[in-house]
């Protein structure tokens, strides 16, 4: 039954995760993220699953692209400073196509930056921290009711893509406490594996469907004789440095996100009807912008809002609906400049004049501080 | 004494690396390296004298190729069996 | 005299378990790699034809580097991971399906090099999986670079003059940590390492058997041994089977003796039992661990 309870985001992240069926959390201590595993450490085993805690985040990672092969529904939880060690593996579970889960609570970096301080500085090392060109989803929530939606739909596009799924939140988030409605297993819907449709010895764990690119997954113990295989492989898992399989393997990694987009991308545009002018901001510092945005409505200042929800891959349409009236669009982000970039790559060719406001503060400041921001970066509105 | 039991030296050729650890480590000497080259070029282990072998294994469990079988003889005599293909296999009797 | 045999299959002992395709595999001329993996997997044709494993249970999981190769031959569930991860990808395996059975099977760079703290973690915590390290004392894949295991004073390609640190004895490492079952040979004892692994592998607990191995073509070179026989010859030499009294009495040491043997085992309940103890899984009573166990 669904119930209305006042939880902190990395409560309600842990109970999304418990929602959505997780049989294996791995987790290692870094702040703003150890509470949730605190969380799931005393609640996860009476529901049959099982906490551990790794040596690092190193193992972490590997541990849950290992337990994903073995059929479980896994999570970790971190911060940048864990994250960047999780960089290679990473690429691992892109690579062998691992449904995982990371809830990446960002702090102030970088290196170990201010560690109980929030930051927004993680946006392009969620998506490139590993090596090669590989294709990972990353969503961003604004609320602790959208961190605990966005954990089931991580657990969702993990699952139906076999692709490594990130929550990317922030301090904030994880430590504000707010009611949301939340949910027991079996009441979300979320995806599970396309069981093989071959018997051992014919299937190929790594041949995708022709529609939706993602191949069918064999769990181990099922007798199928897996082989999840870190370097460039072949349909059957084999290594080979043959360049038409490497180019159809690193295109099909990539595709298989875009091409099932429907299910992935989301963003929300508000007072964008008539808006001249459109702030883009994500997460926890888009509150203060929304609330920025009402103020100067108030004034009579024809100023919107659009907001991603899914970070990587950006809703490029729902942007560009968003701009469709504004001649001038103003990113405000935690970082000197990440998701200004893709803005800009995707507006600039329009001609539209794309302004960054670089907010450099370990406290999500009110809206009134963020106009003094604005200000800084000498941009009037 | 019971008679001695006979052995099948079985060598899968194209395997072979022509290492010589089988050649080394057999007690009764009777494994050298032949002449003929496998599919990589390297001169395949072959058997002097089949009905030396006590079919101590050693051969078998030293190789690193996954080349060599010792099996109790087929048909009671000895003999090495040099598998160069599916359909192609050597013969060596004494 | 050359005859046409049809039908008739010649397959080596063990091809069941291969992916044979893929054979001859990619390992050297003389190297023990293929000794120890063939060990590994006569020991568990024995295992399974006495009924005490499965195959299908079985995860094969290898890190990077000659030995890290493994998981591309073998005919089982298994993972090929990066490098110096495979005994932390082990975890998960485990954790989400405790009636697998995990096994690692990597080099020496790999899981006492880079991979050395997952290593200690899973021998403290007696982490139920069987590691098998292939113990070759050097980078061989990467050409010969300098290992944890290189001996004192060797050369290798990053220690032209010689090596000046002091060797990891691993396998005495992992016993300190208070593993269940610690063994070393040597490829000269491929029978010592089939028994270790049947042994070992229906087992609860952490075990670990490392195998000193030869690297004929790469670090034997550096160290001027022109034939895989000399090189056998050379570690036979050293590799002296004993029964230590005390961890302390336990050599590491190129010039004088590697000490080769079982040096521990016992039954103490490993990792995932203990956490039954704490919590009571569906799971729990069907732990082979369990049924393994001598209590």
């Amino acid at each position: 039954m669904a119930r209305r309870e006042f939880l902190t985001g990395n409560e309600a992240m842990a109970e999304a995760a418990i929602a959505a069926g997780l049989r294996v959390f791995i987790g290692y201590p870094i702040t703003p993220a150890s509470d949730l595993f605190e969380y799931l450490a005393e609640k996860l085993p009476s529901y049959g699953g099982v906490v551990f805690q790794a040596e690092d985040e190193i193992a972490a990672i590997n541990a849950l692209v290992g337990a994903t092969y073995a059929g479980a529904k896994a999570m970790t939880a971190t911060s940048g400073p864990g994250f960047s060690l999780m960089a290679e593996s990473l690429g691992l579970a892109a690579m062998l196509e691992a449904p995982i889960v990371i809830v990446y609570n960002m702090r102030t970096g970088p290196s170990t930056g201010i560690a109980t301080g929030t930051g927004q500085g993680d946006v392009m090392q969620s998506r490139w921290a590993s090596h090669g060109h590989y294709g990972v989803v990353v969503y961003s929530p604004w609320s602790v009711q959208e961190a605990y939606n966005l954990v089931v739909k991580a657990f969702d596009t993990a699952w139906r893509l076999r692709v490594p799924t990130i929550v990317l939140s922030d301090a904030v988030i994880a430590h504000t406490r707010e009611l949301a409605v939340v949910y027991e297993p079996g009441e979300v819907k979320v995806a599970d594996r396309k069981p093989p449709r071959e018997p051992p010895g014919e299937f190929k764990p790594f041949k995708p469907d022709p529609d939706d690119l993602v191949p069918p997954m064999a769990f181990y113990g099922e007798g199928y004789a897996v082989l999840a295989e870190s370097l460039v492989h072949d349909e059957r898992g084999y290594y080979t440095t043959d360049p038409e399989n490497y180019e159809r393997l690193v295109k099909r990694l990539e595709e298989k996100i875009t091409r099932n987009k429907h299910h992935v991308v989301s963003s929300e545009a508000r007072y964008t009807e008539d808006a001249e002018t459109v702030i883009v901001a994500f997460g926890t510092l888009a509150r203060s912008a929304l609330a920025l945005v009402k103020d100067l409505r108030k004034q009579g200042k024809k100023v919107g809002l659009w907001r991603p929800v899914s970070i990587w891959p950006l809703d490029e349409e729902g942007l560009s609906k968003a701009v469709e009236h504004a001649d001038r669009v103003i990113v405000a982000e935690m970082n000197l400049g990440q998701l200004y970039r893709e803005v800009a790559r995707i507006l600039g060719p329009t001609g539209r004049k794309i302004e960054l406001v670089p907010v450099l503060t370990p406290e999500l400041p009110g809206p009134d501080e963020l106009l003094g921001y604005f200000r800084k970066a000498g941009v009037e509105i | 004494m019971a008679p001695r039991r006979a052995y099948d030296i079985i060598i899968l050729a194209n395997r072979c690396k022509e290492c010589g650890l089988c050649i080394h480590v057999c007690p009764k000497k009777i494994l050298v390296t032949g002449n003929k080259q496998n599919q990589k070029g390297y001169r395949v282990t072959t058997v002097t004298k089949p009905s030396d072998c006590i079919g101590c294994r050693l051969c078998e469990f030293s190789c690193p190729d996954f080349v060599i079988r010792i099996e109790p003889s087929s048909d009671g005599v000895p003999k090495g069996l040099i598998v160069w293909g599916e359909n192609e296999v050597e013969v060596i009797k004494d | 005299m050359t005859v046409q045999v049809p039908k008739l299959e010649y397959r080596h002992r063990v091809d069941d378990l291969l992916r044979t395709e893929r054979l001859p595999h990619v390992w050297c001329p003389g190297c023990g790699i293929g000794i120890t993996l063939q060990a590994f997997l006569r020991a568990v044709k024995a295992l399974e034809a006495k009924g005490v494993i499965d195959r299908k249970q079985l995860v094969f999981v290898t890190g990077i580097g000659c030995t890290g190769r493994a998981s591309g031959y073998v005919r089982l569930d298994g993972a090929h991971t990066p490098h110096g991860r495979p005994i932390a990808y082990a975890y998960g395996v485990k954790l989400a399906n405790p009636k697998l059975v995990p096994v690692v099977f990597s080099g020496d760079g790999d899981l006492a090099g880079i991979g050395g703290n997952h290593l200690l973690h899973a021998a403290r915590r007696n982490f139920d999986m069987l590691v098998i390290m292939v113990n070759n004392f050097n980078y061989a894949l990467t050409g010969g670079q300098l290992a944890p295991t290189t001996p004192h004073g060797a050369y290798s390609t990053t220690t032209p003059k010689g090596n000046p640190e002091r060797p990891m004895d691993v396998a005495r490492l992992v016993a300190a940590l208070g593993a269940n079952y610690v063994a070393r040979w040597s490829i000269h004892y491929p029978v010592h390492i089939e028994e270790s692994v049947k042994r070992a592998l229906p087992r609860r607990g952490f075990r670990f058997i490392e195998v000193v191995s030869i690297c004929p073509e790469i670090f034997g070179r550096h160290i001027g041994f022109r034939s895989p026989v000399d090189f056998y010859e050379r570690l036979r030499k050293v590799a002296k089977v004993r029964k230590p009294k005390a961890l302390e009495e336990i050599k590491y040491d190129w010039e004088d003796e590697i000490t080769l043997g079982v040096f521990v085992d016992k039954d103490e309940p490993g990792y995932m039992e203990s956490i039954c103890q704490v919590y009571n899984y569906d799971w729990c009573k069907e732990l082979p661990e369990r049924r393994w166990s001598k209590q």
